[in-house]
């Protein structure tokens, strides 16, 4: 055997000892599984980077894979705590029920979406039913709301299909129908909300949607009514927070039964829920639903509490492997 | 043999040997020979397995495509009977062909074609039962069991006639037997032909679902509104406009590099315009995103278009960065058929008076027409498939608003939506079995682009080929009809150099060269070669043609320092981004905290480690099979033979089918059928699947440069055929396959759109390892790129320059891996003079 085939042979087998070795460690106590929604990906990540720091004997995996992933996995046992956009659907409560499973859902967070306009246009308030006709071409001038506006064309902005928020957007005023391009004066399309909220700042005539936590003074949030009759409310992260302004679709995370005291999962559903929890959620980009910190500074956050004790296993990992990819080596030589 | 032996060069031999009589003492010609024997021919047996099974995954892919789309294209019993059509006008047409092609086909060739199409009209005839007979126990159809019993008795004819057939094996089967029995053949392939027919008019109305699939404007998942034809259109769009963009590039730079560059610059360039294609394109995409789409928008704003166009993320702009990354495809294609051409040509051009420019437009560019325009054909096959870049950048309503061709607008492409909608879809929704469906058309369109390409660059598919073919079959009927003959002109068909001599210096009009013979004779090329040197003094040329080729040249030099200057801009700006956010802070072993996490640091380390994690795995599992199949190619069924040229184009295949739909399939079999999830597993065994081909065809050729005299001499001196070809060939081979073996491994690190649907997912542990090899995503580079690209910085603090050092962690991976097989390849290569 030669040196270049010693060399070989030795690299293959530390790259399946360290697989091994890390599937192998890690036990299945004190041990989180987070699976689901994309949108709901960040807040669990930063909350669970937290979660660790206060309680070293946790190991919390957090995925993004999708709310249909996470809903599925849950189903399967595969994750302890399925975070979702939407309202499970009724095959999948359907197919919970036939495993047996309870699907019992939280809800931790708020995503407000804030119509916006450009600061100088005299639009102040809108009802559903307006937003459905400028968004459908009914409307295709500001004159047709009796508003004079440098530019007259409405310019229709609209996130793509990526973004949840389009999806309840159309879901909402479009009867989930897409926006036709054709039948507005002036439209765009953006693959971030940023980029949209630019656009609105740059461009009179424009009108778009996207979360509140992007609205600064260079764009106007406009208020919002249900009906008619109804007084228009101004989206704030207080009016979100309780409801009274209308356009906000629910975070969720789901459960298997409602968790116990001592239960893991009750500890996680807990933190989320608590003031520095809801501080990151807020921090992230969406609207907290119980208390908050006004000033959190996340590089330099309050005092937690600690709920579990223990020892990290996570980092014996490397050691291990490089131990047996020594062992390895002095096998062959 | 032996003097051949003895004129090479003697000390290695010697040394060789050495070896192989040091070998025969070893291993003494006895009981130990059986045990060889055995082993020989069990390894042949694997080879052969391995290689078959990697030739058939296209056919497999595409089949399991057809399967998953089925739902939402019809009924079954249609296609069935449909795909039976196909079938039978194929075995009729092939059983005129040949049997009335008395020419061309030997007897035994006949004979052997008309028994395996009755073998196959015997099957499909049982197949035909199988489906009729459940057809009537369903629906009680009268006519279904007519058809049974009619097919009943044809196929007992069949089977009689079929057993008669292989009986006469031995004997000579005269003409007398084979004509009857050639035209029944016809007629019952005809007559169950017709009767398909029947049998399929009153279902021909549950077509709509197809035409809808095809034609169908408005594609919205969530109301089950499943029209194509506009994700169809967005990347016709984008592949029509960044070919028009690429072909003056790319022509320019490859003429600019054979024709026009010193020979010690050559080399320079031509690696540096090779270094494009090392780029991920996932990398091409970000930078598009965040600079280059920026950059159209402010050119529409000072154009004063701003209202309309406001937007960076069109159509136009995908074009242009596809564009840029096809131009070293398109260049080196274009420089390699340069180079093929004769000196004759080019001397007789310049001797004639023509500058250096008109050689190139009337001598060099029309005799490669037909590899020219096959790389233009493989090139759009390839943005085609594309994904990465017309995910990121195009933009994603499939609404078409500003007309069916125009690139200023948001587009939705079909690899795109594949893409982005298999995150959120239910296992066996229509939604699943639609993405299916767009595999499928993605599959075939970039299938029968590739395909066709590489039959017009192989020759076998040219302008005047097509038209042979048509008059031939003409003269036939012609022949036959007036009985008359007509004298036929032959001249070989493969030969390039005659029929363009034929084509354009004999041609009648050009009275000049009316007398000449067709073969210039050694005397004559030798004063040709006097004359061009004479006329290469620039004196004789008029100074309108230097003008035009002073101009020409600058055109050339200007593209070509113009796609080198992006390609400069690109790796400035990874490299200057992308360094500014490095902390080394993230290499410590530890978890990244959340102090930091804020902060933008979220661990760039787990990301790499996944991406080798994935690919490690792709490597293992991909780089045996192809190798063997390299080995198994080249000395076990050749590629010169017939089955062996189907074995070879089937694991050639591969590369044409579009890193999108490999995705597809590996999130169909391995992710949800198998129940994998998305996991070093999935991916891995994805990836690989990418790996085959290019590995495949690297070994064959690295194993074919080793001479084959010394495999023959160890032959010679008793060794079994597997211990010379590991002894000797495989020794020799070595320092080219495994440069094969990097640059497969750099083509693959970078794939980003199969991982997206079967390995990564945005994932964040404390660990650096997934807790498993299944049900465990992982985080991979390529994904970190996509997904912290896209997002903005309210989301993911620093995103923007997090992705970007992702990206210079897998562009010095993934350019090192590149540059490193080049240089390995440089310096180990043997030489065997």
């Amino acid at each position: 055997m030669n040196k270049r085939q010693i060399i070989l042979n030795t690299i293959s087998i530390a790259f399946l000892a360290m697989i091994i070795s890390s599937s192998v460690i890690g036990s299945k106590e004190n041990t989180l599984v987070i699976q689901g929604s994309n949108t709901v990906f960040p807040i669990a990540n930063l909350a669970a980077a937290r979660f660790q720091e206060c309680n070293p004997g946790i190991t919390v995996t957090v995925g993004g894979e999708g709310s249909g992933a996470g809903i599925a996995d849950l189903i399967d046992g595969k994750a302890d705590v399925a975070t979702a956009s939407r309202f499970p659907k009724q095959s999948e409560i359907d197919e919970a029920n036939n495993t047996d499973v309870e699907l019992i859902v939280h809800t931790i967070a708020k995503d407000g979406i804030a119509i916006i306009v450009n600061p100088n246009n005299p639009l102040s308030e809108l009802s559903f039913e307006q937003i459905s006709k400028i968004y459908n071409g009914t409307y295709t001038h500001w004159s047709n709301l009796n508003l004079t506006v440098a530019v007259d064309p409405i310019r229709v902005l609209e996130r793509d299909e990526s973004s949840g928020t389009h999806d309840y957007f159309n879901e909402e005023f479009l009867n989930g129908e897409e926006v036709n391009p054709n039948t507005v004066s002036d439209y765009a399309q953006y693959q971030s909300t940023s980029q949209l909220f630019a656009d609105v700042a740059e461009n009179v005539n424009a009108i778009g949607y996207g979360g509140l936590a992007y609205v600064d003074e260079t764009v106007k949030a406009v208020a919002v009514k249900k009906e008619e009759g109804d007084t228009a409310v101004t989206p704030t992260i207080a009016t979100v927070s309780d409801a009274s302004y209308p356009i906000s679709r629910p975070l969720y995370m789901i459960t298997n039964g409602e968790p116990e005291e001592g239960d893991l999962r009750k500890y996680w559903l807990d933190f989320i829920l608590s003031v520095e929890g809801q501080s990151i959620v807020l921090y992230v980009g969406y609207i907290p639903i119980g208390n908050y910190l006004e000033n959190y500074d996340p590089t330099n956050p309050p005092e937690c509490k600690v709920i579990v004790e223990g020892t990290p296993f996570g980092f014996i990992t490397v050691p291990i492997s490089i131990a047996i990819f020594a062992l390895a080596l002095r096998r062959r030589n | 043999m032996n003097t051949t032996l003895m004129t090479k060069d003697t000390s290695s031999e010697s040394k060789r040997l050495e070896s192989l009589t040091k070998l025969l003492s070893n291993n003494t010609i006895g009981s130990t020979f059986y045990v060889r024997k055995t082993l020989d021919s069990s390894i042949k047996v694997v080879l052969a397995i391995m290689t078959v099974s990697a030739s058939l995954l296209t056919i497999f892919i595409s089949l399991y495509l057809f399967i998953e789309a089925l739902p939402v294209m019809g009924s079954i019993k249609i296609w069935s009977i449909f795909l039976e059509i196909i079938i039978f006008i194929l075995t009729s047409f092939i059983a005129l062909w040949t049997f009335f092609n008395k020419s061309t086909f030997s007897q035994k060739f006949r004979k052997q074609t008309i028994r395996n199409l009755a073998i196959i009209v015997e099957m499909l005839g049982v197949f035909l039962i199988v489906t009729l007979l459940i057809d009537y126990t369903t629906s009680k159809d009268i006519l279904s069991l007519v058809s049974v019993t009619i097919t009943i008795i044809f196929e007992f004819g069949i089977l009689i006639l079929l057993i008669h057939l292989f009986n006469s094996k031995t004997k000579k089967i005269n003409q007398k037997y084979m004509k009857p029995f050639a035209f029944l053949l016809i007629f019952l392939v005809l007559s169950i032909f017709i009767f398909e027919i029947i049998e399929v008019i009153p279902e021909i109305y549950t077509l709509s679902e197809i035409k809808q699939l095809l034609f169908g404007q408005t594609w919205n998942p969530k109301k089950e509104n499943f029209g194509a034809f506009n994700l169809f259109m967005g990347s016709m769009i984008v592949t029509f406009y960044a070919i028009i963009i690429v072909i003056p590039f790319g022509l320019s730079i490859g003429i600019f590099m054979a024709e026009f560059v010193p020979e010690n610059l050559y080399k320079h360039l031509k690696s540096s315009i090779e270094l494009i294609s090392a780029i991920p394109s996932v990398i091409m995409g970000l930078i598009s995103f965040r600079y280059f789409a920026k950059l159209i928008k402010s050119i529409f704003f000072a154009l004063g278009v701003e209202q309309q166009y406001s937007v960076g993320n069109i159509a136009l702009t995908a074009s242009i960065t596809l564009a840029f990354m096809t131009v070293p495809m398109i260049a080196s294609l274009t420089d390699d058929a340069l180079r093929s051409v004769p000196k004759e040509l080019k001397k007789s051009a310049l001797a004639l008076g023509s500058s250096h420019w008109e050689v190139i437009a009337r001598v060099s560019i029309p005799y490669n027409r037909s590899s020219i325009s096959s790389a233009i054909i493989l090139a759009f096959g390839r943005i085609f498939g594309e994904t990465m870049v017309v995910l990121m950048v195009a933009g994603s309503n499939p609404a078409l608003s500003k007309g069916l061709l125009n690139p200023l607008q948001g587009i939705y492409a079909l690899p795109a939506a594949i893409a982005l909608e298999v995150s959120d879809v239910v296992v066996d929704d229509p939604q699943w079995h639609a993405l299916f469906y767009l595999g499928l058309e993605l599959l075939t369109i970039s299938f029968v682009i590739t395909v066709l390409g590489r039959r017009i660059a192989s020759g076998k598919l040219t302008f005047t080929s097509v038209k042979k073919l048509f008059k031939k079959g003409c003269s036939y009927l012609w022949n036959r009809l007036s009985k008359r003959k007509e004298e036929e002109i032959k001249y070989s068909e493969n030969n390039n150099f005659a029929r363009f001599t034929k084509d354009k210096f004999m041609h009648p009009k050009n009275k000049y060269f009316q007398s000449r013979p067709t073969s210039p004779s050694e005397e004559q090329l030798n004063t040709e070669y006097f004359e061009t040197l004479m006329c290469t003094n620039s004196s004789i040329l008029s100074k309108y043609k230097i003008r035009k080729q002073r101009i020409y040249t600058g055109i050339f030099t200007l593209l070509t320092f113009i796609v080198l200057g992006v390609l400069g801009l690109v790796f400035f700006s990874v490299g200057i981004d992308g360094f500014r956010n490095i902390d080394f802070q993230d290499i410590i072993p530890g978890k990244p905290s959340f102090s930091r996490m804020v902060q933008g640091h979220y661990g760039y380390l787990t990301s790499t480690i996944g991406s080798i994690l994935v690919v490690g795995t792709a490597a293992l599992i991909g780089l045996p099979i192809s190798t063997a199949a390299g080995i198994y190619l080249t000395f076990y069924l050749k590629p010169t033979n017939k089955l062996g040229q189907m074995i070879k184009n089937g694991i050639q295949n591969i590369a044409s089918v579009p890193s999108v739909v490999v995705g597809l399939f590996g999130w169909g079999i391995f992710v949800s059928t198998f129940g994998w999830g998305k996991s070093v597993l999935s991916g891995g065994f994805t990836l690989m699947i990418m790996m085959v081909p290019i590995v495949t065809s690297t070994t064959i050729e690295a194993l074919n440069q080793v001479p084959n005299d010394f495999r023959q001499g160890s032959l010679a001196l008793g060794s079994t055929k597997w211990e010379s070809i590991k002894e000797h060939n495989l020794r020799y081979a070595f320092p080219s396959i495994i440069t094969g073996y990097l640059f497969s491994i750099s083509r693959v690190i970078g794939e980003t759109a199969p991982i997206i649907l079967t390995a990564a997912a945005a994932r964040y542990a404390p660990t650096y390892f997934p807790s498993g090899l299944t049900n465990s995503a992982v985080a991979m580079l390529p994904f970190d790129i996509y997904e912290f690209g896209l997002y903005t910085d309210v989301i993911y603090p620093n995103s923007f320059s997090w992705a970007m050092t992702c990206a210079l962690i897998l562009l010095v991976i993934a350019l090192g891996l590149f540059v490193f097989g080049q240089i390995l390849r440089s310096k180990l290569q043997v030489k065997y003079d």
